[in-house]
């Protein structure tokens, strides 16, 4: 699967490069490299399951699907994708919600690591991981939109390293 | 290759910039302005942000890794 992701990601620059950023970012979601998602080894593998965020609307104002066949509007549901190695900030992280038994000590401990209880989002961001929502195809193929570097947003530099498999 | 302007009115069209803005923000007041140090409470864009600049910062990204 890290293969087939890689030839259609490198498809996708061929196209970049002859024809600009809009058919490469269509080719970059396409239903192949999506399907990453739900295969279960090497770099895609989803590590970090599934969290609800709330339903997101386009808010660009689409309804239904967009002509590429994605929803313009997301269950809140958001993929984190892994990318290489467990760092050492979600070791620590997960160590210490093993360890606590209290909820108050883990605060403490948590806050010697920098993270506020309940930060396993800025966690799993810090350790390399992405974070995509439903919507996320629709925003990039439908209106070239990328949301940023922000842990509740798609980087697209992580977006490159996930399908890359770096 | 597309130049930024082309790329920011693919982006922006049909609604323009203000009005994206708008959109993006969270609905609801925010109450504490420094919990939008790492993550969102309901929006695309943190009170601080510029729409343009967020655009702008990511195609960047993506030229220096396509080149």
């Amino acid at each position: 699967m890290a293969k087939l992701a890689s030839s259609i990601l490198m498809k996708g620059e061929s196209t970049y490069k002859k024809r600009g950023f809009g058919d490469w970012l269509r080719n970059l979601f396409s239903k192949d490299v999506v399907r990453v998602g739900d295969f279960d080894s090497g770099n895609f593998k989803i590590d970090g399951g599934i969290v609800s965020l709330g339903i997101q609307s386009c808010p660009f104002g689409c309804k239904g699907k967009d002509k590429y066949g994605y929803n313009s509007f997301g269950s809140g549901q958001v993929y984190v994708e892994r990318i290489g190695e467990r760092s050492e900030l979600l070791e620590k992280y997960v160590e210490i919600q093993m360890e606590t038994e209290d909820m108050e000590s883990e605060k403490e401990r948590l806050k010697e690591i920098g993270i506020e209880y309940g930060g396993m989002i800025k966690v799993m961001y810090l350790s390399s991981f992405t974070v995509v929502s439903d919507l996320t195809p629709h925003l990039i193929a439908s209106h070239n939109f990328f949301q940023g570097d922000a842990s509740y947003r798609t980087d697209p530099k992580k977006l490159l390293e996930a399908f890359r498999g770096v | 290759m597309e130049s930024f302007d082309d790329i920011l009115r693919k982006v922006t069209a049909g609604i323009g910039v203000e009005e994206l803005e708008r959109r993006l923000r969270p609905r609801n007041p925010v109450r504490d302005e420094s919990q939008w140090s790492d993550y969102s409470s309901g929006g695309f864009l943190a009170p601080d942000e510029n729409f343009v600049d967020v655009v702008r910062a990511d195609y960047e990204t993506l030229a220096r890794w396509l080149s």
